[in-house]
Parts: structure tokens; sequence; C-alpha cells
């Protein structure tokens, strides 16, 4: 950044206006080039958002700085502790302090720098650019966790911790300048900044600079000596500094020690009033005279100032200098733009040469910005001297912005001319991607300043409003809103399409909410079919956003076919266009999915793949991520994995929390009371379903969900010894709709256990299906059991001996036992009788009984299918002994032949070969 | 706020903000080296600020507190630097 | 607060030139020596601090602010 003076182009103001306007003529207007090579390139952080470039790296300063060694040490000083405090008013030169000393060498590792700005008063877009500026700097090492991590818009639990221990893993200091701290104000933003405070990671240096202290436990730090702090008053520049910069705009000094001093207290050391007074002293004759004339006067030292400057410039000059003012980040042809003028560019490469308050941002010198109090003088003297410019210098901007695809930019503008209408109109063009990728600060913004008439009688700015409501998780509002909204014939006829396609998604979203699956399904297809049929959303963003919400309605309504080719290509869309989240929640639904299919391996596959994804980026706690979860849970479950299965789903509950989704909820509690079963806990399953059944706040799950509820709560109930609540659930449920496959089974195996098994045949049977894939979290290894089970209750021994074949290669497949262990003893009888019949199975067969042996027994054991008889009973109570036959015959006065009867009987009924089995399964089922 | 080292530019001046509602000693960690009094329906932020910076912090903690502004005072003469009572 | 706004008096150290009155729309303006008085209404908390943080922007030292209640404008 260094400049020798001699090189300098140092111009007086009317020189600078001299030189500008000669440029001019010359300037060709140029056509204006794509916006991504201009606007300092916008790359795409992990969150699918994109970056500023330009915010990434300090401001070049058009001047050449003072050296100011006392404030280096300063710094160098505070590079040794946790954070650097530099809070001082604008144009006190903390900005090209900071600058100068990352670029010197002293600093004790690589410097990043982020220039904050309002935008950033969204947990995700800071986060994303910190990690951005944390890479630029180079400190981050190529194996480190943090390349990967990204924050997901929405409440996100892990990103923090996730940023520290990565920060603490940092091989070396670095250290994180944040420049404009002043505009942060989101209480979310600045807790995390709080966090990364109180969890300091050894190495990390940070240095803020603000306009005014921010709410951050400054006192604390400074107790522990943690804090440096560099105020105004140290950045005040002294009499021999003030020299030295005004030595720097001239080749010869021409001031006197006394006019220095007097300069000097007049600005009180005021960097930019000192720049000021510097520009404006190149064209005095007398410089003597300015000071003591400036001395003398006590207005406000930039308003004087600003104006000695604007008034020695040439009046296009002067004009473009105040018409522009009105934008932060300016470009050659917007300032054409505004101006009405050609030469934009030029005449800002010029300023910025001439040292006259204009900075280029980032290094390519295509975006510039005027120094901050500079541009506010600017506007004020454009208020006073053209208001009613004002307006329409902002539409202007806003348009320029809008046609260069920069929505935020162009909503801001309007915003802040004030132009309500005009901003809405912008936000419904452009900003259907800004409120698909969750921007929801500035979606906010608007809402909260639109005067409630306005938005009432507008249906544009009721679906906004609506929107506004998902966002916030404010369902009811978000309803009311939306029913308001329905009334396309009043939407100008360019925007129905648009405005169709954002009240379908709303509908969808609220819908899936509200876990009315039918509604979400149609909305959903509604959406996908205006997305890709007019182009009102042609975007990849609508794309992948329509494909996922319809796959995921589809999948829990019950069409897993149509589910899986959405959430397929859902997917693939969300991953090209860099949308995690939406990349994430379609993987964790495809797993879901293949969980209900009973295709455990796939299932595994993807729910690891999704929980991976999660963990990486810091979403783990969010609820894209809840499928995944629930799934691999699921696979668990059925591996006898238990306690590796409880923690999936209390990992699926966590993802969950905070929005209550219908057949999510439903879906955690039958996983649960499943978990529960298998530990015996029949009081405790029966207390989930019961309570899933009634729903969060006394609202009932959807219809299909609830059915299947009260069906595995009268199993359970059954199974537990009730049989009259069993009976009075079924009543009501059975008639009516026909059963989906979860339900026919449900439903078959509470008849069969109150030995009604041609009831249970005749259920499985009017659902033909009740084994093919599709069912609401049924493995079809259960369904193929049942069958057996049942038809091995009616004599047909050789349909049982199918079916039994049939689940043991898919449970052999799968590695699915849990089924067979929660069939419990009729099962492993089943196994035993029907072992001889299918010798490829053997192996299975053996490992089944062996772990049904170990595992847990339910307290209320099945009664058996055929009871002991008194004799029976009466041997069974010697088995436990070590009495030969030959002996317990004797005590009973009867044959050893008649003992090894009674024991073969035992067997066969216990389902045993084995004495010592048969005396485990005899405590099992409580004879003993 | 106290500075960390001794500096001969500026003493720090005395302000007293006052805002509407009576604040509990809770809110004192707010308002870090400052001391609240409340009384008669309003709260009195008093003590040593070191510069206009330092000074809109705290205008900016009471805005995002939601609090009522009353009255910014400022004693023309530099004040010692121990707080007074309010 | 309903539509009735309470006036403030806004007191900053030095004198303020032409451009930097508009800065202060729909306040009056008066220099007492050495310092500039600004007086009027001020709808909402939130006006207030925007116009407090612009102050703090320009470099306006804050010197005195007081709300006036009962001299509705």
């Amino acid at each position: 950044m260094g400049r020798s003076p001699s090189t300098a182009a140092v111009v007086a103001p009317q020189r600078i206006g001299a030189t500008v306007a000669a440029g001019g003529r010359n300037g060709r207007g140029g056509r204006p080039r794509p916006p991504e090579r201009r606007l300092g390139a916008r790359s795409t952080a992990g969150a699918g958002m994109p970056l500023l470039e330009t915010k990434l790296s300090p401001p070049c300063a058009g001047f050449r700085l003072v050296s100011r060694p006392r404030l280096s040490a300063l710094l160098d000083a505070g590079a040794q502790q946790l954070l650097t405090l530099v809070s001082a008013p604008a144009g006190t030169g903390k900005t090209t302090l900071l600058a100068s000393w990352r670029s010197s060498g002293r600093p004790p590792g690589p410097v990043a720098w982020l220039s904050l700005d309002p935008g950033d008063n969204q947990a995700a877009r800071f986060w994303a650019h910190t990690l951005a500026a944390l890479h630029r700097s180079g400190a981050v090492p190529a194996g480190s966790p943090l390349r990967s991590l990204a924050p997901r818009p929405g409440a996100d639990d892990t990103f923090l911790p996730l940023l520290v221990s990565g920060l603490t893993e940092l091989p070396a200091p670095v250290v994180l300048i944040l420049d404009d701290v002043q505009e942060l104000t989101d209480a979310t933003v600045l807790e995390g900044l709080e966090f990364l405070l109180r969890h300091a990671p050894p190495l990390l240096r940070l240095v803020l600079a603000t306009r005014a202290d921010p709410p951050l436990p400054l006192q604390r730090l400074l107790v522990g000596g943690q804090l440096t702090q560099v105020r105004s008053a140290d950045l005040a520049f002294t009499v021999a500094e003030v020299a030295d910069l005004l030595a720097d705009h001239e080749d010869r000094p021409r001031l006197s020690e006394d006019d220095l001093a007097l300069l000097q207290a007049r600005t009180e050391g005021w960097a930019a009033g000192l720049r000021l007074a510097a520009l404006s002293l190149r064209s005095q004759p007398d410089p003597h005279r300015f000071v003591t004339e400036l001395a003398g006067d006590d207005r406000n030292i930039a308003d004087y100032l600003v104006r000695e400057v604007l008034d020695s410039c040439p009046q296009e000059l002067r004009s473009f200098l105040v018409r522009t003012s009105v934008v932060e980040e300016l470009h050659g042809d917007l300032a054409d733009a505004l101006t009405g003028g050609h030469g934009g560019a030029q005449t800002l490469a010029r300023l910025e040469r001439a040292n006259a308050f204009v900075v280029a941002l980032g290094s390519r010198r295509s975006a510039y910005r005027y120094h901050a109090l500079f541009a506010g003088l600017l506007r004020y003297t454009l208020r006073r001297e053209a208001p009613d410019e004002v307006a329409e210098l902002h539409r202007r901007a806003a348009r320029w912005y809008a046609e260069h695809g920069l929505a935020t930019d162009a909503v801001q503008q309007a915003l802040t001319a004030r132009e309500w209408r005009y901003a809405a109109d912008l936000m419904a063009e452009h900003g259907l991607s800004l409120i698909l990728r969750d921007e929801g600060a500035l979606l906010r913004r608007l809402v909260g300043r639109l005067p409630a008439g306005l938005v009432q009688a507008d249906p544009e700015l009721t679906l906004l409003a609506a929107a506004d409501g998902i966002l916030r998780d404010d369902a009811d509002t978000a309803t009311v809103r939306l029913r308001l909204a329905e009334r396309r014939e009043e939407v100008h006829q360019d925007r129905q399409d648009r405005f169709a396609l954002l009240l379908a998604i709303c509908r969808s979203t609220l819908a899936w909410r509200a876990g009315d699956l039918d509604e979400a399904v149609a909305a959903g297809q509604e959406a996908l079919a205006l997305q890709a049929g007019t182009g009102a959303g042609a975007t990849d963003d609508a794309r992948a956003r329509t494909l996922s919400d319809l796959g995921r309605a589809e999948l829990w309504a019950g069409d897993p076919e149509a589910a899986e080719a959405h959430l397929l290509e859902g997917r693939a869309v969300a991953l090209e266009a860099g949308l995690g989240s939406l990349q994430l929640s379609c993987t964790s639904q495809l797993a879901a999915l293949h969980a209900m299919r009973g295709t455990l391996g796939t299932a595994f596959q993807l729910g690891t793949d999704a929980a991976e994804l999660a963990a990486q980026r810091g979403w783990s706690s969010s609820p894209p991520a809840t499928g995944g979860y629930l799934a691999l849970a699921w696979v668990h479950y059925h591996r006898d994995e238990l306690v590796e299965a409880d923690r999936q789903l209390e990992r699926a509950v966590a993802a969950s929390r905070g929005r209550a989704e219908g057949p999510v909820t439903a879906a955690v509690a039958m996983v649960r009371a499943r978990l529960q079963r298998a530990r015996g806990d029949l009081t405790g399953a029966i207390a989930t379903v019961a309570a899933a059944r009634q729903g969060p706040a006394g609202r009932r799950p959807p219809a299909r969900l609830w059915r299947w509820l009260v069906l595995t709560e009268a199993e359970l109930r059954s199974a537990a010894g009730q049989p009259q609540s069993a009976g009075s659930l079924l009543e009501g449920v059975v008639d009516g709709e026909p059963l989906g496959a979860g339900e026919a089974v449900a439903l078959a195996r509470v008849q069969l256990r109150e030995a009604d098994a041609a009831a249970a045949a005749a259920t499985l049977a009017s659902f033909p299906d009740a084994t093919a894939p599709g069912g609401l979290l049924v493995a079809p290894v259960e369904a193929w059991l049942l069958d057996a089970l049942v038809s091995d209750a009616l004599a047909d021994r050789d349909r049982a001996a199918a079916s039994l074949e049939r689940a043991l290669g898919l449970a052999e497949r799968e590695g699915s036992r849990r089924s067979f262990l929660d069939a419990g003893a009729p099962a492993r009888s089943l196994l035993v009788r029907y072992r001889q019949r299918m010798p490829s199975s053997w192996p299975y067969v053996d490992e089944l009984l062996r772990s049904s042996a170990e595992s847990a027994p339910a307290p209320a054991p099945p009664p058996l299918v055929e009871p002991l008889t008194e004799r029976e009973r009466t041997v069974l109570r010697y088995l436990p002994s070590m009495m030969t036959y030959e002996e317990i015959a004797s005590d009973l006065y009867v044959s050893p032949n008649t003992v090894k009867s009674h024991v073969h009987g035992i067997f066969r009924k216990l389902g045993v070969n084995g004495r010592r089995q048969a005396v485990r399964s005899a405590r099992e089922l409580q004879l003993l | 706020m106290v500075r960390n080292r001794p500096r001969g530019a500026t003493r720090p001046i005395h302000y007293e903000i006052v805002v509407r509602g009576e604040l509990s000693q809770r809110f004192s960690t707010a308002f870090e080296g400052m001391t609240l009094t409340a009384g008669h329906g309003r709260t009195v932020i008093a003590g040593p600020v070191v510069d206009q910076a330092q000074l809109h912090g705290l205008l900016t903690r009471v805005s995002d507190l939601g609090l009522e502004l009353v009255s910014v005072n400022a004693a023309r003469e530099p004040a010692p630097p121990r707080p007074d009572e309010a | 607060m309903a539509g009735v706004a309470d006036n403030y008096e806004i007191r900053i150290r030095g004198r303020v030139g032409d451009s930097l009155l508009q800065a202060f729309e729909g306040l009056t303006v008066t220099t007492e020596p050495v310092e500039t008085v600004l007086y009027g209404p001020i709808h909402d908390q939130e006006t207030l601090h925007e116009l407090l943080a612009e102050l703090q922007s320009l470099g306006l030292e804050l010197l005195e602010l007081r709300r006036l209640p009962g001299e509705a404008g």
C-alpha cells in the first residue's frame, strides 16, 4: 500500500476537477460487463449463501499512511492477548491503522479481515463470512475440521462449539479483525461472539474495530488481563504526526509550528478532519490564513471542511459526488446510472488517485466506497440542495442492483428511500430466491416497516408477510395471512405465476407442519408444476425446494415410489446448487424411506451419510437431520443394537425440537415404543403410543398415522394382557378407510394374540400386499413372519413354512433380528418346529434361537398355544434339579418312559430341545 | 469503564443517563463500570465516561434493552474518576 | 406509544453548519455559544436512537439530552 510522495497524484481540488474533466471527455461509455466480474466475484459458502469478496480485505487507503509506531506497538501488545478493542468515532483512522498493521509483518500470525455491514445481522451470514475470512488468511490447514464447517440458517446448537474446537486445534496463532462492529445489533450474532470470547481458543486473537463500545463482557476481560483498548484519545494525531500527515500531501512544509499546533487543537487530532484540511490546504495560497480562519470558526469541523472541499470543486464533479453518495458501494456504471452521465468509472478512479476520500474495495478496483463520514456529509448536502431528487436516486440505484441480480441491495435501497411499494415489488419479483434460502432478516425488515393497511390491501405483500411468518416458525400468523393472500386475480399478470408458486410453497410447508399430509402433497404437486412449467421460479433454488417438500410429504402420505423419485432428483439439484440444507433434508428422508421399505442396509448407509453431512456443517440439531437419525435408530433396533438405537433416537428428538411436525413426532413415538418393548417395558411403550395418539397440545396426528398408532396401542395392550382395552380401541378404527400395510399387520397381530387366527388371516388376506414394501415402519420381515404364525395356527403347515422361509431370507439379508425376537416364544416355537424343513437356513435359525434365548424376557408372556397338562407341569418342576429321569420317575411312582414322554411334550410345547432351555423358557413364561 | 493504562490525554467525564422504570441490580452487568440507582419510577445510570464511543455504547445498550431514555447529562467539568451517588 | 410525540432538547458541542442541518429534519436548531441546541418532537425511542447514532457518525459530541413531556408538538 505504500506510495512514495513523488509519485502520489497530489492534486488540489480544482485540479482534481480539471483532471477528471479531461478524462471524462475522452471516456467511453462502455457496455456493462456481467455482474460477477465487476462486483468482486461472489462465491458460495457452504451454507449456500453468496459471499462478498470485498468484505474480506480492507479497503485500500487512497493516501500514504503516516507511520505511527506508538500505535503499532499498542496493537502488537494487544495481539498477545485475546481481545483488542479499537473503539472510536468515525474518521479517527481505525481501519487505516489496522489495515497497515495487518500488512506490516508485525502480527503474530496470519490476519483474517472482515468488514461488517448491516446484512451481517444474520448469524448464518455472519459466520459464513467469518469462516471465509479465516480461510482467506491461510490460517486454516488442509486437514482442519473448519474446512467443511458451515452455519445453517435457523437455530443451530452445534455450530459454535465446533467452531471453537476447530479454532483450538489450529497449529499457529491467527488474528481475526472485525471492522465496523457497531453494525452488529442482532442478539444471536452478539451471543455467538460472546461465546467465542468466553471459550477463548488459546491461539485466537480477536481485534474489534467499532464506533461505540459493543455489548460484550469487556469488564470481565479487562479484569482478566485479556483486553487491550485503543480509544480516540490514543488515535488522535499528535502535532508531530500532523506534520507528517501534511508533509505527505506536499513537497515542502508550509505551516509553522504554531499553525500546526493550532490545526491539531482545532481538529483535536481527528484524522478525517486533518485529511480534509490537507485537501483544502493544497489549494490555499495563504495556508496560515486558512488555519487561522478555521481555528476561529466554531462550526463543526467536518461540516466546515467538507464544505470547503466541495466549494472548490467544479460543478459537474460536485454534482457527481453529491448524487453518488446514496449508495454504499460504487461502480462506474452505477455512478452513471445515478448521475445520468457517463465516464463514472474514470471519475472514481481519478478521485481515488487524488486522495479524495474515495477508497477502492478489494484489489481489483472495480468497486469503490466513499469514506463513511464524507458520504454522510455528502448525503446531507444532497438533501439540502436537491431534496426532490433523493427518492429518484434511490430508485435508480435499486433498479441498477435489480438488473444486476443483486436483490438484497436493491431491496435495501428501496427501504432506505422508504419506497415500500417498490421494495415489495422488488421482493416479489426478485426475492423468491432470498426467501427460499431463508434470508429471513431482509424479509423481516421489509414486513416490519410496511404499514398494515398497505399490506392488507395487497395480496403480494400479504403473501410476503405469510412467508415471513413461516420463516419465524409462527404458524398461526402465517396461516391467517396465507388465507388472506389467496387473491391471485388481483396480482399483476406478469407476476401471477411467481405469486402462485410462492403461495403453493407456503401452503405446502404449513400443511406439512400441521400434519395435513394430503394438503401438503396437493400443494407440493402444484408448486412443482408451477416451477417446472412456466419458468416463474426457474432457478435451482425453487426446483430443489419444491422437489424436496413434495417428496417428503409423499413419503409420509404413503406414496414411496413417487417420493423416491422426487427426493432423489431434489437431492441432486440441491447438491449442484450448493444448497446444503436441502441436500441434507432429501438424504434424511431417503434414509427414512428405505427404513420403511425394509431395505435396512441402504437405510443405514443413507442415514450415516445424512448424519455426517449434518455433523460437518454443524447442523446436527436442526430439523432436516431428523429423518436420518430416525432411520438409523430403526436399523439399529432391528439389528438388536438397542443402546445405539437409543442414541440415534435421542438425536432425532433433539433435531426436531422446536418445530413439531406431525408425521415425524408420530414416527419418533413408534420407534421409542418399540425400544421400550424390547427392553420389557410394556407399560412405558403403551404410555408412549397413547401420548402420541393424543398428539402434542391435543392436536391429533394425521388420520393415517393416528390409526396406525391406535392399532399399535391395541396390540401392546393385548400383549400386556388387557384384551378389553385392546378391543375397545379397535372398535371404530377397523371399519371405514381401507387399511394400509402397517395397520393391517398391527391389527392381525392383535387378532392372533386373542387367538382369533381366522380373523387375522382374513385381515392379511384383505390386504394382500401386507408383505409388500411401503408400509409405515413395518419391515416386510414382520409381515412374512406374521403370515407364517397365522398359517401355523390354522394348521396350514406348507404355507407357514414358505412364509417363514421368506421371512428368514429377508431377515438374514438385512441383518434384522428384532422381528423374531419381538414375536417371542411363538416365533421361537415356530423356528424349532419348522427347522427341519429348511436346512439351508439352519445357521441363521440357530443364531436366532441363541439370541432369543439370551434376550430380555417380556414381563407378560404370551400364553402357550398349547398349554401344559397337569402331569407335564409336575414333571417340569423337577427339571431344574440334577435328578435323572429315572430318579424323577421313581419319585412320581411312574415309569421312566412316562417321564420321558412328558418331557417331550414339554419340549414341544415350549419350543425347546433341551432340559436347560426348557427351564429357562418355563421361567420366562412364569411357569416356574 | 476503567482504562487499562493511565493516559494523560483526557479525564473521564461524569455522565448521568436516566431511563424510565426502576431497574434491579441485575442490570448492572449490562452497564459495566456504572452505578444504577432506582427510585421514583426512574433509574439513574451514572459514572465516568471516557469518550463518545463509550457513551454511545451505553446508549445502544439502553436501546437494546428496550428502555425509554429520559435524559442524558454530562458534568461540564471533568469529574473525579470515582463515580458519585446520584 | 400512541400517536403523540414527546419533545426533546438535545445539546451538542460546537456549531452545526447548513449541510448538517439536514440531519435534524423536523427539529429546531439554535446555537448558543459553543453549543448547538436541537429541539422538537421525536416520535419513538427507535427514532431517538437513530438520531443519536447519526450524531455519533458525524462526530458530534453529545452533551445533554432531555425529554420534555406534556409539551406535545
